[in-house]
């Protein structure tokens, strides 16, 4: 094409002989002002033209008769430019990929943006561009509206929770359907060190959009995996053209967000020994001193003067450091007419604060499309990623070598370190005790411990699409998803767990391979232009097996041997095989009259291994009309209103997140008993067991304003799940405890609201995007009539999922300084009932979201973004244990401390401190409410300042673009939350903290 | 060309479709039994037995709580705190009992399935089928025992105000959720209770050969010691005496007394010599771990005299003032039980042998005096196998039965034969005991015998004695609810016909 034209411009010339009026000159560049080398430039009407130079600039002989001109060149905008009166004439082309913010990614489809009739939320590149986060999940936190994101803990690489519009399943799980490129991705993890996230295997940068399809009718398509919603990751593609590069990097630090202030030695004396006192009226002083100074492991004869000269030593602050944060990256992406591609490498290496837990990546993706003739496309992606993690010790339990569990608590006498700067207290020098009920030196653990964890993964996919004419495509994909995770844990025989046992190992291996197909076939056609119609049908198969083995030994010879072979005692070994398929048929019809009503229909049928016998195949649908009011007649003259969509859907999707084989009744073969193996009945059978089902009328409403300069997004929903898949209670003089039947339903509602303002398109700009989702759960059923599940009281019909059914803390009764409960009469009790209960707060937020500005002046781009949860509550495990105030030998908080109970009349929060936790007659410390918390939070999530040099400056450098930035995470928070982090999911028990981030970066396009 | 194309095409897209077939949808277990095929053969069978042993290791059961959690409730203990554990046990909190309700009857369900099995099982023979009985018929008699005695009062002693029935008595194996889902069950009388546990001893006795396969497995000596235990705890004190007597000369049965000059070496052996029934702990991979095993839980040593060594255990649960006196210890700290000292003073023992299984351990918040009746006997920590029924208990329950009886000459005979064994240079007082005393000196030679084995708060429980301890300061009279724990909350919610333990 462009041979021809470069004929046919010398033929012009000379044409110009004889035609010559006058030469038009002038230059063709894109938004950024870079140069289109090879831009066609046609007089119009007619096939004469020319091409522009690798300058973007052209010179042109123009004849009388013509009064415009066509500048067109590939991936960009064709433009007709009037040249009237013009004898140069400057052009400047869009680029078409600008405008893919007009497509949104559908399940099996792409749909303008207009066509859309569900509630689906689109997450583009440039919003989670350069984050040092190792997930896209993670980046999606708060940009989309009815969407809670939060990372189980700090550990990099960790477990998410992504629950989309809250959840309706009590027994079944609540992760969404995540499709990267077409594959659908198993998201179990393997490791049995730490946290592995199954998405890390693709650098965030990489991802062009990220589409989360939130109602049931979107996510309809994908049938029975997609009552949790569906996010679809589409990967970058490259552009036919000039061959660009993008190379990336950026360092910075991580650390704690908060050190909670502990007691010295003398307080902890002091507190120890109240609690003694209390705890026994009738001991004497002596013997009391005597039993405390025995606790810090020093002789009953110590005098008060030495007592006041003991050391106090800080183990949080030597357990709390800095951990290092960098990534590498770089991309080259380009192609022909025939060929594109987009191939991309990265290493990522995030360390957290406490030593030594880190995450370390290496990602590669190749993206390959090419067209074989008109016909046939072949297409090629392949992401093969290898992640390193060292494992905390603990990911959140009362390990006592963890240090985010025991930093705050080792008695401050204990010191760390030796004179000579060894660690004090190992378990080999008896000479040396650790007193205190934690007895590991947390630092020797985290030096000498090896928890390692590698993960590999291959998530790749190979297409061939098929254009018999331009109406009809059909497509076959072929995709695997593979991993396998590896661990060791070593337990050194330094350290106090391994010790005894010199040395302790488990080895494990751990592969997913994850297979899938799915062929379409899709026809799209517009009769007598007012009708467009589009269907698709396909079928699909996937097949997940898991496989893993373990190996334990113990007896190593010296701590430098490490591996298996060297164990004198192989302890254990052990081995599982699982495996699902599912079938899967579907369909969608689409119509549009004039693009302003548009009508879809979808229908799924998928048959899974996962069900009974009776109750294989279940059945989906959803239908799904919009009405673009903005393109009717009498929306013309509205000039404020420059986009009115109104859209409403009704969709089903189903919950298949159960174990593989729960329909059948078996007997497990783990038990051993005298060195033979053991067989037993492991669970009743259930032929019936099915899908649940969720349901989901969704109303929506988009509007844009001035232009749109503001834009809205409104959503409105009531999701029912039905047929939840219950674990139902049996007595457990039944042999069994709970059997999985389809029972009960919940009820979703919730609202969410979006809403986009860009008020200034000079050369400052402004962009602010707020979002904010409310949301509301309850249990409308469950089975026989129960108004509460007999072995969960907090699931009761009315009350919402994740509430707490416990009882409520009065307080600390001022005269005798013990805790207090109410009883179900709202009287003082201090042994409350089980009748005494009640729900109280809910683990779930009622309101969320996020809100990002960003501000630009010439290059000098300022983002900041805050994201906000309301409304939940949850038990502080760690605070929980740090405030036992001298009732172990543990240490405690200093507010608490100050504030305890010390004489009649002392009004305070904390009770009298007492031996044992339980006063007498008396329930425990922590019973009830006392230590359930709000976590409310605004947090400045990211902060990004960047600087663009000039594009003329970057030309002299020969670079397309230069960025310069700064990035902070976490920098900011606002929360009452009393331990160290408000962001976690379960009982925050020692888990890792959250980190805040700081970077600085720069990337270069070439 | 077009045409080849798009025919491939289909026929790739056919393919795929024709993968549908019902096959690739049925995808079983590999790593379990389809419960049809699990029961079908002796192989099965056999398998089934030892999961039905196999229970007996966990940690609720004889892994530790069956001896741990009735000491720490009882009058002899005392929980020192270091790892926090068994503290409120010891301070006889509500809600702080035994929990053995859901693991016994998960068990006994197997059970039940297994002997229903039997009669059809084609490669087995009369012989093979009667031993499987009996052992079954043993191990559902222990379970159902274990669970009587703990969640409900003991015939010999009872609050009638506050009796709320027996156990539940199941012997018909669940293997479908609808009727699984249907039941209901209500708590048997305490008797009936009794005679279940009793009906399946005799079955048990008369199945099984006298030594059967050994200590670790039931055996017609096993069966006897328990019917003589059940039976007494009943107050059937005839039936006790007969089923010890029996006990005691059956020939060709498992294990034999010791005496003072071996009593320490036999609980050192990996299985206990006087042992007639135990838990075996076979290899490494069973053990309990660093917290919660026998071993653990009751020291720090990791062998006798290391107190000056490294810490092996938690040492949690150690002997209070009144056991080390009652033992013939002295020169510890009797107020606060530890010392900080380093050495820790010496300690005077007395002669009675059993006190050598009691010594400093390590220092970890300071020394107690710890019991290591299980310090890694098998070979290493946290895995040493227990003994659940021993030779003393025979003569020891036939001296209670007898002196019941109104035979105290009988009764007197046989505790002389436990003291004699047990303290060095012990001669038979001219004067025997009679009345009360002699009673009292049986439960305390009880007391001694089996400290730290699970004995002593149930036979305070049988005689209704109230547990007095100064260290937690305690006055729990037997009344007191606190002594019957509850009955999972779950068992009772939804079940009209189930009844609750009192005041809970």
């Amino acid at each position: 094409m462009r041979k021809l034209l470069m004929v046919l411009s010398i033929c012009l010339c000379f044409g110009n002989l004889w035609a010559q009026n006058r030469t038009v000159i002038g230059k063709v560049t894109d938004e950024k002002g870079a140069p289109i080398p090879g831009a066609s430039i046609t007089l119009k009407g007619t096939t004469s033209g020319t091409s522009a130079g690798v300058d973007g600039s052209f010179s042109l002989p123009v004849p009388s008769t013509v009064k415009q001109l066509i500048i067109s060149a590939i991936n960009y905008n064709t433009r007709e430019v009037s040249i009237e009166g013009k004898n140069r004439i400057d052009v400047v082309l869009e680029s078409k990929v600008e405008k893919l913010d007009d497509v949104v990614v559908t399940g099996y489809q792409v749909q303008r943006k207009k066509d859309v009739t569900a509630a689906i939320t689109r997450v583009a590149a440039a919003d989670i561009d350069n984050l040092p986060m190792p997930n896209f999940a993670q980046a999606l936190q708060g940009r989309a509206p009815g969407v809670i994101v939060a990372s189980a803990n700090g550990v990099p690489g960790g477990s998410l929770s992504v629950i989309i519009r809250g959840v309706g399943s009590i027994n079944a799980g609540t992760v969404p359907l995540y499709v990267v490129d077409g594959v659908q991705i198993n998201t179990s993890t393997g490791s049995i060190n730490t946290q592995n996230n199954p998405l890390n295997f693709l650098n965030t940068d990489d991802i062009e959009s990220i589409e989360i399809l939130k109602d049931a009718a979107a996510a309809s398509i994908y049938g029975a995996r997609a009552g949790n919603g569906v996010v679809l990751v589409t990967t970058k593609k490259g552009r036919a053209g000039k061959t660009r590069f993008n190379f990336n990097t950026f360092h910075g630090v991580s650390s704690a967000l908060k050190v909670l202030p502990v007691l010295t030695t003398q307080e902890w004396f002091n507190v120890r020994y109240e609690a003694l006192a209390n705890a026994n009226p009738t001991s004497s002083a002596a013997s009391i001193r005597s039993t405390v100074l025995s606790n810090l492991g020093l002789p009953s004869t110590t005098t008060q003067g030495k007592i006041d000269s003991l050391p106090t030593y800080d183990w949080q602050k030597e357990s709390f450091k800095t951990g290092k944060i960098s990534q590498y990256e770089l991309s080259m992406q380009g192609g022909s007419q025939n060929l594109s591609f987009y191939v991309s490498g990265s290493y990522q290496n995030i360390e957290h604060f406490i030593a030594p837990t880190n995450f370390n990546r290496a990602a590669l993706l190749s993206r390959i499309s090419y067209k074989i003739n008109d016909k046939f496309t072949f297409e090629n992606t392949i992401s093969i990623s290898s992640s390193g993690q060292n494992a905390p010790y603990s990911l959140g339990n009362t390990g006592f070598g963890n240090p985010a569990y025991a930093s705050g608590q080792i008695l401050p006498i204990n010191p760390i370190y030796n004179p000579d700067g060894t660690f004090y207290g190992l378990p080999s020098n008896p000479s040396q005790i650790m007193v205190g009920t934690f007895n590991h030196n947390v630092m020797a653990v985290g030096a000498y411990a090896k928890y390692k964890t590698r993960t590999n993964q291959l998530v790749g996919n190979a297409s061939l699409t098929f254009k018999p004419t331009s109406e009809l495509t059909f497509k076959t994909l072929v995709g695997l998803d593979y991993r396998l995770t590896q661990d060791r844990r070593y337990q050194d025989p330094r350290i106090n767990d391994g010790f005894a046992v010199s040395g302790r190992l488990s080895s494990q291996s751990d592969w997913n391979t994850n297979f899938i197909t799915t062929t379409t076939g899709a026809y799209n056609t517009t009769i007598n232009r007012d009708h467009s119609i589009n269907a698709l049908l396909g079928v699909e198969y996937r097949r997940d097996v898991n496989e893993w083995f373990q190996a334990d030994g113990q007896g190593f010879p010296s701590y430098m041997l490490e591996y298996l072979s060297a164990a004198a005692t192989p302890v254990g070994v052990s081995g599982q095989w699982s495996g699902s398929a599912t079938f899967s048929q579907f369909a969608k019809l689409g119509y549009s009259y004039q693009g302003k009503y548009i009508f879809n229909y979808t229908a799924r049928r998928d048959g899974s291994s996962r069900f009974g016998a009776n109750k294989k195949y279940g059945i989906f649908q959803s239908a799904q009309v919009a009405w673009n009011v903005k393109d009717e007649l009498f929306m013309q003259e509205v000039k404020a209103i420059s986009d009115l969509k109104l859209r409403f859907s009704f969709g089903q999707a189903g919950n298949d997140q159960i174990g593989n084989v729960l329909y059948s009744q078996l007997y497990g073969a783990s038990r051993v008993y005298g060195n033979s193996s053991a067989i037993n009945p492991t669970q009743l059978g259930n032929p019936d067991l099915s899908w649940e089902t969720r349901e989901e009328s969704n109303l929506g409403l988009e509007l844009g304003l001035f232009k749109n300069k503001v834009s809205l997004v409104i959503d409105a929903y009531r999701r029912v799940n039905k047929d939840l898949l219950l674990d139902r209670s049996l007595y457990a003089t039944t042999g069994f405890t709970t059997i999985r039947q389809n029972l009960g339903s919940t009820e979703n509602k919730g609202l969410e609201i979006g809403i986009t303002v860009n008020p200034f398109t000079g050369p400052f700009k402004w962009t602010s995007t707020f979002n904010i989702a409310f949301q509301s759960n309850k249990v409308l059923s469950l089975y026989d009539g129960l108004q509460a599940l007999p072995n969960d009281a907090s699931i009761r019909v009315g009350s919402p999922l994740g509430s707490f059914y416990t009882t409520e803390w009065a307080g600390v009764n001022p005269a005798t300084g013990r805790g207090m409960w109410y009883d179900k009469d709202g009287n003082i009790t201090y042994n409350p009932a089980a009748a005494d209960r009640k729900i109280i707060g809910n683990i779930y937020p009622t309101h969320f979201g996020g809100w990002t500005n960003a501000f630009s002046y010439k290059g000098i781009t300022l983002e900041a973004f805050f994201q906000y949860e309301y409304g939940r509550v949850r038990s502080d495990g760690q605070y929980t244990q740090m405030m036992r105030m001298g009732g172990a030998t543990v240490n405690t908080l200093k507010d608490g401390y100050d504030a305890r109970w010390q004489k009649p009349g002392d009004v305070t929060y904390v009770p009298r401190p007492f031996n044992g936790l339980a006063d007498f007659n008396s329930v425990g410390w922590g019973s009830g409410t006392r230590y359930i918390n709000k976590t409310d939070y605004i947090r400045l999530k990211q902060i990004t300042l960047s600087y663009d040099l000039p594009a003329a400056t970057a030309k002299k450098l020969s670079m397309e673009s230069v960025r310069f930035y700064v990035q902070g995470i976490n920098l900011w928070t606002y929360s009452k939350w009393l331990s160290y982090d408000p962001e976690f999911t379960g009982d925050n028990f020692g888990i890792l903290p959250t980190a805040k981030n700081i970077t600085v970066g720069v990337q270069v396009k070439l | 060309m077009k045409k080849l194309s798009f025919k491939i095409f289909i026929v790739i897209a056919a393919g795929f479709v024709a993968q549908s077939c019902k096959k690739q949808l049925d995808i079983p277990s590999r790593n379990s039994l389809d419960a049809s095929l699990a029961l079908v053969n002796k192989s099965g069978i056999e398998a089934a037995i030892n999961s039905a042993y196999s229970v007996l290791k966990s940690e609720r059961l004889y892994g530790r709580d069956m001896f741990s959690v009735p000491e720490a409730m009882a009058d002899v203990a005392y929980a020192n705190g270091r790892s926090s554990r068994l503290l409120s046990e010891n301070r006889n909190q509500s809600l702080a009992n035994m929990a053995n309700w859901a693991t016994s009857y998960n068990v006994i369900n197997e059970i039940n399935l297994t002997l229903a099995a039997i009669p059809a099982v084609a490669d087995g023979s009369t012989a093979d089928k009667a031993r499987w009985e009996g052992e079954l018929k043993f191990l559902r008699a222990l379970y159902f025992f274990d669970l009587v005695k703990n969640y409900a009062y003991i015939p010999t002693f009872t609050v009638p105000s506050q009796d709320k029935g027996g156990i539940v008595i199941n012997t018909v194996g669940f293997n479908s959720g609808t009727a699984a889902s249907a039941y209901m069950p209500a708590r048997a009388s305490i008797a009936d209770s009794y005679a279940q546990i009793m009906s399946d001893i005799y079955a048990s006795v008369s199945l099984l050969s006298n030594a059967n396969r050994g200590i670790s497995y039931a055996s017609k000596h096993a069966a006897l010691a328990l019917g003589s235990r059940v039976a007494l705890y009943e107050g059937k004190w005839a039936r006790a005496d007969s089923f010890a007597t029996a006990a005691i000369g059956l020939t060709g049965g498992i294990g034999s007394m010791t005496n003072t000059g071996n009593y320490v070496a036999g609980w050192r052996a990996a299985t206990h010599p006087e042992g007639i029934f135990q838990v075996l702990f076979a290899t490494l991979g069973e053990n309990l771990g660093v917290n919660t095993s026998l071993a653990a839980t009751h020291t720090t040593l990791s062998a006798p005299g290391a107190f000056a060594g490294v810490r092996q255990g938690q040492g949690d649960l150690v002997p209070n003032a009144f056991l080390l006196n009652e033992l013939g210890i002295s020169g510890f700290n009797a107020s606060t039980l530890v010392s900080t000292s380093t050495p820790p003073p010496a300690l005077t023992y007395g002669n009675d042998i059993r006190n050598r299984l009691f010594e400093w351990g390590v220092n970890a918040g300071g020394h107690y005096v710890e019991c290591t009746k299980w310090m890694g006997k098998n070979g290493g920590p946290n895995w040493d196998n227990t003994v659940v029924i021993r030779w003393p208990e025979l003569y020891l329950n036939r001296a209670e039965a007898r002196y019941r009886q109104g035979l105290e000459p009988g009764a007197w005979t046989d505790l002389n034969v436990i003291r004699t064994a047990r303290i060095v240079g012990f001669t038979v007082p001219v004067t025997p005991l009679t009345g009360q005393a002699l009673l009292d000196e049986i439960l305390r030679q009880r007391m001694l015998e089996f400290s730290f084995e699970g004995y002593r708060f149930y036979d305070l429980k049988r005689y209704g004695l109230a547990i007095n301890k100064a260290l937690p300061l305690t006055n729990l009279p037997a009344t007191d609810f606190r002594l019957l724990p509850r009955i999972p909350v779950s068992e009772v919610d939804g079940n009209p016909n189930m009844v609750q333990n009192f005041n809970y």
